[in-house]
């Protein structure tokens, strides 16, 4: 079981061997702790309608998950200069435990994408364990491009050394026209000769031009067999599969049976369809994710490698407006009150059961808290750890 | 006090009192249309093709049938006007955000393109709302909004007045859309917004939209005049147009004109074109169904800038 002590015992005995030992030591050392499941429940979704019982649209989350953990309904983002109640800014927190721990990416001047400047728990995660890339996974949404930019930062202590693998339909895009190219060059599959593999290339490159930093590009076998797996049952026009954040769920409950993930995080974002159009968008948005939470939470129930021994940290990136004045009040980008009031469910192996946790908590605590689940130290979040949580 | 002083007096009170009825008129769409009807008569009036009604609050309960009867022209009128893309624009906005949410992403281009065809249909259309209009309160027929050749005679006679008189109706449209963006912002407008009770809010969306209101009916009356007086001008001097058939064609003339005639189309063009920016940013604010159906100022009065 892991208990509260063990999970101290394990931080302490992290920031020991990280501060007294060489690194490479240190990721020598095999991960024996709990996997751990981050679900970003995005993009931006408001109390009301998530945790709060009489006007929520996630019954399954709040009536079957909720129990079997710890609710911690006032999270909030911490009003600070600079800090912007937005999705990258949001899930950069969540990952880091820092605010403003990011900074603007290169080559993104008409959508800017941000890239973490301190360590996120998952290239921490990596740095302290001998574990694989593709044990620390981030599932992306196919019209977040500068998600992608998630997977590693700048900081000396982390990097595309540590980088996390992302699963998502433009990275299957990219290795589906890979396949093609190459099997358009061996001559094997080539209708259209010479003009289908300029075409090809072209996506490809353009696909490719994204990320400047080039680090997806390197080969991963297990990626590449998970891929086939994949482009075995949907095929690769990508129209087959489901979309949105349902594809993100399929990506996921795939993933713990074919790359069995140690850290993992799904970064659901269809509530934020709802800026200025049909508030029908939202409410749908999430009860979908409620549903696709509940059958993740069954995923890891049947699975033995994950039964027992995972828990589930479920947080919204942002909040969104409640203003009273407007006739779509969903919006995020102006920094109103509700914007920054955010809430956590916590569940799962070693964690108290059926508790409302009382207190305001600020965002930047949920790194810390899942890296001492962990039992890694993150030197650079400014949270707190949720010590109180741990059974 | 002098008697003088006491009929100015008493003059402004009446005015009030009718500017306070016509301001809760704008509060419901079906009444707004008498609001509306009030406009065209006031434009009818500036153009000297009807005797000015009764000012005051009895003037308009005496006048109520006209009220009606104007109201629905003008309203009928409005509507054919403005729905070739108004509906555009709303069809557009809704298939933009049917496709995002369901992950149409292979016909992303549906929604962006009926918007650009919207602005397209919208720029001739707007051009020529303000004159269509006074001609549907001369005339006092709904068929008038759609004599296109009278319409443009009459703003190639108005020349520049008619532009002037266009970039006045997009002026006096922009505080309506400011009222409009500006409540997603009114957390750091408002100090201690965010902790008011709902009555406290109630009261204070009711004082919003009141000012509003008063804003639209004393603009509403000043550009209702302003254009009918333009109309009288413009019609007098297309009246006194003869064509001259068998003169020999002035090619120097010809060119003059039809540069500045350019010149005037292009100003009318980016004038409307303005008043098309302000509504598609009023709408990613504050966003409103009613409000790509209905243009504020430049449609029916009734103007919900406030939502919720």
């Amino acid at each position: 079981m892991w208990t509260r002590r063990r999970a101290a015992q394990a931080a302490i005995g992290a920031a020991a061997t990280l501060c007294g030992l060489s690194s490479a030591a240190a990721r020598t050392a095999p991960y024996r702790g709990p996997a751990v499941i981050i679900v970003r429940f995005g993009g931006g979704v408001r109390r009301r309608e998530t945790i709060e019982p009489a006007t929520s649209f996630a019954p399954l989350m709040m009536g079957r998950l909720a129990p079997r953990g710890v609710l911690i309904p006032n999270m909030m983002i911490d009003a600070l200069d600079g800090v912007d109640t937005s999705h990258a800014e949001g899930t950069l927190n969540i990952l880091t435990g820092r605010y403003r721990g990011y900074r603007a990416a290169p080559g993104g001047r008409l959508a800017p994408r941000l890239e973490p400047t301190v360590p996120t728990v998952f290239e921490t995660f990596r740095a302290s364990f001998a574990v694989a890339p593709e044990k620390a996974l981030l599932i992306n949404g196919e019209d977040r491009p500068q998600e992608e930019f998630f997977a590693y930062g700048v900081h000396k202590s982390g990097g595309v050394a540590f980088r996390s693998e992302v699963l998502s339909l433009r990275r299957f895009k990219r290795w589906s026209l890979r396949r093609q190219l190459a099997a358009t060059a061996d001559g094997r599959s080539s209708p259209g000769g010479d003009a289908d593999a300029m075409r090809l290339a072209a996506a490809l490159a353009a696909l490719d031009a994204e990320d400047p930093r080039g680090a997806a590009a390197e080969p991963n076998p297990a990626i590449h067999a998970f891929w086939s797996q994949w482009r075995a049952t949907y095929g690769d026009s990508g129209l087959k599969n489901p979309r949105g954040d349902g594809a993100l769920t399929e990506l996921a409950i795939l993933a713990l049976d074919a790359l069995q993930p140690q850290l993992m995080m799904i970064n659901y974002q269809d509530p934020d369809y709802v800026h200025w159009g049909n508030v029908s968008h939202y409410t749908r948005a999430i009860a979908r994710i409620d549903r696709d939470l509940d059958r993740l939470a069954a995923a890891v129930e049947r699975h033995e490698a994950y039964r027992g021994r995972t828990v589930f940290v479920v947080t919204p990136d942002c909040g969104r407006d409640a203003n009273p004045l407007m006739e779509v009040p969903f919006q995020h980008h102006f920094n109103s009150r509700s914007a920054h009031e955010i809430w956590a469910l916590i569940f799962g192996a070693g964690v108290v059961r059926g508790r409302v946790l009382d207190a305001v908590v600020d965002q930047s605590s949920v790194a810390a808290t899942v890296a001492a689940l962990m039992g890694v130290a993150m030197p650079n979040a400014e949270g707190r750890v949720l010590s109180e949580i741990f059974t | 006090m002098t008697a003088a002083t006491i009929r100015a007096a008493r003059r402004w009170g009446r005015r009030a009192a009718a500017t306070a009825a016509l301001t809760f008129l704008t509060y419901h769409p079906l009444l707004a249309i008498l609001a509306l009807g009030w406009r065209q008569g006031v434009t009818a009036a500036a153009a000297g093709a009807a005797p000015a009604r009764r000012s005051g609050l009895r003037g308009l309960v005496a006048s109520g049938g006209a009220l009606a009867a104007d109201g629905a022209r003008g309203a009928l009128a409005l509507a054919a006007g403005t729905a070739p893309f108004t509906l555009v624009w709303a069809t557009a906005w809704w298939a933009g955000w049917e496709n995002s949410f369901n992950k149409g992403y292979e016909q992303s281009w549906v929604g962006p393109s009926l918007g650009l065809l919207g602005v397209a249909i919208a720029l001739p259309l707007l051009a020529r709302l303000p004159f269509a209009m006074a001609h549907v309160a001369v005339t006092r027929q709904v068929s008038a909004a759609f004599d296109v050749a009278r319409g443009y005679a009459l703003m190639r006679a108005a020349g520049w007045r008619y532009v002037l008189l266009s970039a006045g109706w997009v002026a006096a449209a922009t505080p309506l859309f400011g009222l409009k963006a500006l409540p997603v912002f009114v957390e750091h407008i408002v100090p201690g917004f965010a902790d008011r009770s709902a009555e406290e809010v109630r009261a204070f969306a009711e004082a919003w939209r009141f000012w509003t209101a008063v804003y639209t009916v004393i603009v509403m009356g000043a550009l209702a005049h302003w254009t009918g007086r333009l109309y009288a001008f413009s019609a007098a001097r297309v009246a006194l147009q003869t064509p001259a058939k068998d003169a020999p064609r002035d090619w120097a003339a010809c060119l003059s004109q039809g540069a500045e005639a350019l010149a005037r189309g292009a100003a009318l063009a980016a004038i409307w074109l303005t008043l098309v920016a302000q509504i598609y940013v009023g709408q990613f604010l504050n966003h409103s169904w009613a409000a790509w159906m209905n243009p504020p100022l430049i449609g029916s009065p009734w103007t919900p800038v406030l939502g919720g």
